[in-house]
């Protein structure tokens, strides 16, 4: 409680004033000799109690009115809040950041939290004085500046805030603060403020970003004329509440081919309280259901059992993709909660027809299977009764020499490359291929005994640093000793690490770790960032190292992939272990469909493109954006790029592209356009996960962020209005401690009433006495005496 | 003699106010009841026949006895005179005058007397002295008591002319002061006085009410006619203040009661007033005659009125 008139608390004295006028006239008691003491003493004696207890009311009840009269003049105020920021009479900049992040959508009470954070955004417009200007910020996992730069029109503002929608996914805090310390920057006014009203999701503060938060103090410090109190008003989140949400959808496989099915894998999580028991998941692709191998009851979704809270479960689903191109798969699970947004997830797969991998090799042999190269290219591409054509494969592999390595003019023609135990290669077609990595392209390396180790040491790519990320140390072949064992050694599974191996890691589904290897490179992997080892032997030197160099992969092997090095071609695990080695190196080459939010979207435009052709995208929220069209390399003659940057919101983006760009793209089922015109390739930005689980701030979170920023909290609306109004929340109480004066006023005038009605000194009438007055009293009690009593004389004791 | 004032009048010459006294010169004391006397004139005399010495002429007025006309001077001078006797009467009056010191309140609402307020003893005196003339002027044999705890000074009965003189002085030289003990001065006088009487007590009778009406019953039990003077100050029955007061004890300097009148006023005037009623009360029943006497009255117009009164009540 804080006083607005604290002086008048001095008045507070005067409490005392009725215990001194009691005390002074006690003291200035006038001195009376008396008489009739004894009437006085008897009435003191019977009284005395009763006047005590009187006389202490009255004085209480004085001293109480004095006291609550200067209470009352103090102007005593109730904060119902703290004051989050001083006084200011200046107008100011305010930008005010909504927490669009997916964890928003959660409903409690008939409205959600991003509704209510949009109501308390009004209200701030509504406290703003005139001369305050307003801009308005859309926290996702990228900050969307909706209003700019702040205005001075509160309407406009208002307007701008009504037709909000979150932008699902995680909030990025340093990011969005960024943005809002941008458009304070564009404002005129000196006082700023960021108001950013959130659910205290914790998920996107990245509190553990230090240099990105002292990069935002730093931008503030720099932009703004002083630094901006940030008041993080924080919406309370029901405490009981339901949700289960799909917390990862992949694929067994980063490269998809027609060739055959791919295992999809649908993880359901309970993020909520208590535990739930969904009716099950639905996948779809193109928006076709898959048929479920299990049909329940209740329809085509797979059962997903009673998950437990924090619990979760997968629910697997194999399809074959028979088209090409991009695919839309979508998993539901179906399951009424109070999050909705998250029972869903979205994932593009570009399922290809043809995976073309140029195999070189170190010599071709003339004998059967002799060559360098001979079960690996089977392997890559093996015959199988149902794919009698071998052109049915998805992978494509082209066998050409090391000698004849110039005749290839392009590597970007491949989506790999292997070097089967090549000794060298000619520096041009060096320099070609490690351009071709840094591009994306995939290299696989598996060096044998005729391989020139300084070549490979010494191959560096256009940043100086070696393509191989290790060093050929030395070549050992074991000796072949009669009557003795030979000592081989096998790839451990235990080590395995790479995401290409790890099916095979699993030795009880495995034979990996059975492979006997006779011959091997010794590899020292260089400590450089990108480079790390993926799987090792048990003599513990390195068996796969990858790096990664720029947007390509190299990997490594320590074994070539030939029967003279090792047995690993008879194993059944051979075919697998390629083929995985050859999509991971694929992978990066392939136009990344699904994208994080804020990464760039660019589709190479597989068609033709004419002057005058635009290019645009269907946003999550229905929006229509131009996409950028541009040439995939300005000294390139290989086609072109369509760009698009905007990806701040989860969920579905569509790049539409004329027919003819698409090529036969256009004819796919995801691609082609529906009944409202909406279509193109699909991209997705995928939600965050963790945004589910409701992680909230804890005070000291707010406290390192404030390390950075001048971050006040409003934990009620009242106090976040009052911080931009620069008062404290609360009221004055003067009105009720005036009824309470008065209410006193009137006890002490009925309590003096009272007491003065119990003493009946109004009716205290003098004792008729003298010879000319006759007290009326006396003369009926003599009467009744008289007429009671026998005759006086009789009275009279007889001597 | 005594002190004189400023008009070379003895000093207890004041206590006899020749306006008070002009008011009951013709009024007469007479005893309501048996007492015991020789002259069958004013006072019924349970001693018919007794002769007495003439002593003057008085002139008759209305309600004297016929036939104490002097009818020989009436034939001399046409006008009717009464023979009076040295020993007409032989009442014996003896004034208890209470010399206590709560006799000496004064109030401001009190009669004044050459300017000065009246005490209640002040008061009492004026009552003693006028009754003492009175009586002396009757013939009557009037004695006093002065006391406080105890008996200060004791007069007896006596009607001679000078005997007032006697009275007067006493009177003038008693000074309030000390505790009362009514009933028991009472009670040894109603021992001491062995002739029938009038007993006139002039107190505030501020002690024990039970036992003053003992002692009141005592002296009636010695056949004695009891006048009681019962002389209050105005504030006594009013009770007029208001303001905190430390109330000093007049009997005892060193008892004081401090306290805010208005908290006990009603609750006093109560006490008083039942002390009052009671004490009336106990007077009728033991045919006492009580006369309440404030000393707000001018003594002497109360003392006229009771005069007046009791003469009515006596023919």
């Amino acid at each position: 409680m804080t006083f607005l008139n604290a002086i008048m608390l001095l008045g507070l004295a005067a409490v005392a004033i009725p215990i001194i006028i009691h005390i002074l006239n006690r003291r200035r008691a006038q001195l009376v000799d008396w008489a009739a003491m004894q009437f006085l003493e008897e009435s003191l004696t019977s009284r005395s109690r009763r006047i005590l207890i009187e006389e202490i009311l009255l004085m209480l009840l004085r001293c109480l009115l004095l006291g609550m009269l200067a209470f009352a003049l103090a102007r005593p105020f109730l904060r119902t809040g703290r004051l989050l920021v001083a006084d200011t009479a200046d107008a100011q900049d305010i930008a005010i950041v909504l927490d669009g992040s997916l964890s928003m959508t959660l409903e409690s009470a008939g409205a959600s939290s991003f509704q209510r954070a949009a109501d308390e955004a009004r209200q701030v417009l509504e406290v703003c004085r005139a001369g305050d200007a307003v801009s308005v910020v859309l926290a996702g996992p990228t900050a969307q500046p909706v209003v700019a730069t702040p205005l001075s029109d509160l309407d406009a503002v208002r307007r701008e805030l009504e037709g909000l929608r979150p932008a699902g996914g995680s909030m990025d805090v340093p990011r969005a603060l960024n943005e809002a310390v941008r458009s304070l920057a564009a404002g005129s006014n000196l006082a700023k403020k960021i108001i950013l009203i959130t659910d205290g999701h914790k998920i996107g503060w990245d509190l553990d970003g230090r240099k990105r938060w002292a990069f935002l103090a730093e931008e503030a410090k720099e932009s703004l004329p002083a630094a901006p109190v940030v008041i993080v008003r924080t919406l309370q989140i029901p405490k009981q509440w339901r949700n289960v949400c799909v917390g990862g959808l992949r694929l067994a496989r980063a490269v998809v081919g027609t060739d055959r099915p791919v295992r999809i894998s649908v993880t359901v999580a309970n993020t909520g309280v208590g535990d739930l028991e969904p009716e099950g998941v639905r996948l779809a692709v193109d928006g076709v259901e898959l048929e479920a191998r299990l049909p329940t009851a209740g329809g085509q979704a797979r059962p997903t059992g009673r998950i437990a809270e924090g619990a979760s479960a997968t629910v697997e689903f194999d399809h074959h993709f028979k088209a090409s191109g991009p695919h839309v798969v979508s998993a539901a699970v179906l399951c009424p909660d109070d999050l909705p947004g998250d029972n869903q997830a979205l994932h593009v797969v570009n399922v290809l027809k043809r995976l073309p991998v140029l195999v070189i090799a170190g010599e071709r042999s003339t004998r059967p299977l002799g060559g360098d190269a001979d079960f690996l290219q089977i392997a890559l591409a093996p015959p199988s009764e149902e794919r009698p054509d071998p052109a049915e494969n998805l992978i494509e592999p082209k066998l050409v020499v090391a000698s004849d390595v110039a005749s290839v003019k392009d590597f970007d023609e491949y989506s790999v490359v292997v070097l089967a135990d090549v000794p060298r290669l000619p520096a041009s077609a060096a320099e070609r291929l490690a351009r071709y990595v840094q591009g994306g392209g995939g290299v696989l390396i598996a060096p044998g005994q005729k391989a020139d180790k300084d070549f490979y040491s010494g191959w560096t790519g256009p940043d100086g640093k070696r393509i191989t990320g290790c060093r050929l140390v030395e070549f050992i072949d074991l000796p072949v000793a009669d009557g003795a064992e030979q000592r081989f050694v096998h790839v451990a599974p235990n080590t395995i690490d790479h995401p290409a191996l790890k099916l095979l890691a699993d030795p009880s589904v495995s034979d990996l770790a059975s492979a006997q290897i006779k011959r091997r490179w010794v590899l020292a992997s260089d400590d450089e960032p990108g480079v790390s080892v993926g799987a090792a032997m048990d003599n513990a030197e390195p068996y796969l190292i990858q790096r990664q160099a720029a947007l390509g992969f190299v990997l490594t092997l320590a074994v070539p992939l030939d029967r003279e090095f090792s047995d690993l071609p008879v194993h059944e695990c051979y075919l697998p272990m390629v083929h995985e080695l050859v999509y991971y190196l694929a992978a990066p080459s392939q136009p990344p469909m699904n994208i994080q939010p804020g990464q760039q979207i660019a589709f190479p435009i597989p068609g033709q493109i004419s002057h005058g052709d635009v290019a645009e995208v269907f946003t999550p929220d229905g929006q229509r954006h131009a996409a950028e069209l541009r040439q995939r390399r300005p000294d390139a003659h290989r086609g072109w790029l369509a760009t698009f940057s905007h990806t701040a919101a989860a969920g579905l983006y569509r790049l539409a592209l004329p027919d003819k760009a698409l090529g036969e793209l256009a004819t796919r089922p995801a691609v082609a356009r529906n009944a409202d015109g909406v279509g193109g390739v699909p991209f997705v930005v995928p939600g965050n996960p963790e945004e589910s689980k409701l992680l909230t701030l804890a005070p000291e979170d707010y406290a390192r962020a404030a390390e950075f920023v001048n971050l006040k909290r409003a934990e009620t609306l009242s106090e976040l209005t009052h911080a931009i109004k620069g008062g404290v929340p609360g009221s004055e109480i003067w009105r009720v401690l005036a009824v309470l004066c008065a209410a006193l006023l009137l006890a002490e005038i009925l309590t003096t009433r009272a007491i003065a009605l119990r003493r009946q000194v109004h009716l205290a009438r003098p004792v008729a006495f003298g010879t000319d007055q006759a007290d009326v009293e006396a003369f009926r009690e003599r009467a009744r005496q008289l007429l009671q009593t026998p005759s006086p004389r009789k009275e009279v004791p007889a001597k | 003699m005594g002190k004189t004032d400023g008009h070379g009048q003895p000093e207890y010459m004041q206590l006899l106010d020749p306006e008070a006294l002009g008011k009951i010169h013709r009024l007469e004391l007479i005893a309501r009841g048996v007492v015991e006397g020789f002259v069958s004139g004013r006072h019924k005399s349970p001693y018919k026949g007794f002769s007495v010495e003439f002593a003057e002429h008085r002139e008759y007025v209305p309600g004297d006895n016929i036939r104490d006309v002097d009818w020989r001077v009436w034939g001399r001078s046409d006008r009717y005179y009464i023979k009076q006797y040295i020993e007409e009467t032989n009442l014996r009056a003896l004034i208890l005058l209470d010399a206590s010191g709560s006799m000496g309140y004064t109030g401001r609402r009190s009669a004044r007397h050459n300017g000065d307020r009246l005490s209640k003893f002040r008061y009492g005196q004026f009552l003693a002295a006028s009754l003492a003339h009175l009586m002396i002027h009757q013939q009557d044999a009037v004695g006093l008591a002065t006391f406080d705890t105890d008996t200060r000074r004791y007069i007896p009965p006596r009607s001679r002319a000078s005997h007032l003189r006697v009275i007067l002085q006493e009177l003038a030289a008693c000074r309030p002061g000390g505790e009362t003990s009514l009933a028991k001065i009472f009670h040894d006088l109603a021992e001491r006085i062995h002739r029938r009487g009038l007993v006139i007590i002039i107190s505030d009778l501020f002690d024990e009410l039970e036992e003053i009406l003992r002692a009141l019953h005592h002296f009636r039990y010695r056949k004695h006619e009891i006048l009681l003077l019962h002389v209050l100050a105005e504030e006594e029955l009013t009770f007029p203040f208001d303001g905190w007061s430390l109330f000093r004890n007049l009997e005892r300097l060193a008892h004081r009661i401090q306290l805010d009148p208005l908290s006990v006023k009603s609750e006093y005037l109560a006490r008083v007033r039942r002390f009052v009623r009671r004490l009336e009360i106990g007077c009728g029943q033991m045919n006492v005659d009580y006369v309440r006497l404030s000393t707000r009255n001018s003594f002497d117009v109360a003392l006229a009125h009771y005069l007046a009164h009791r003469m009515a009540r006596t023919r």
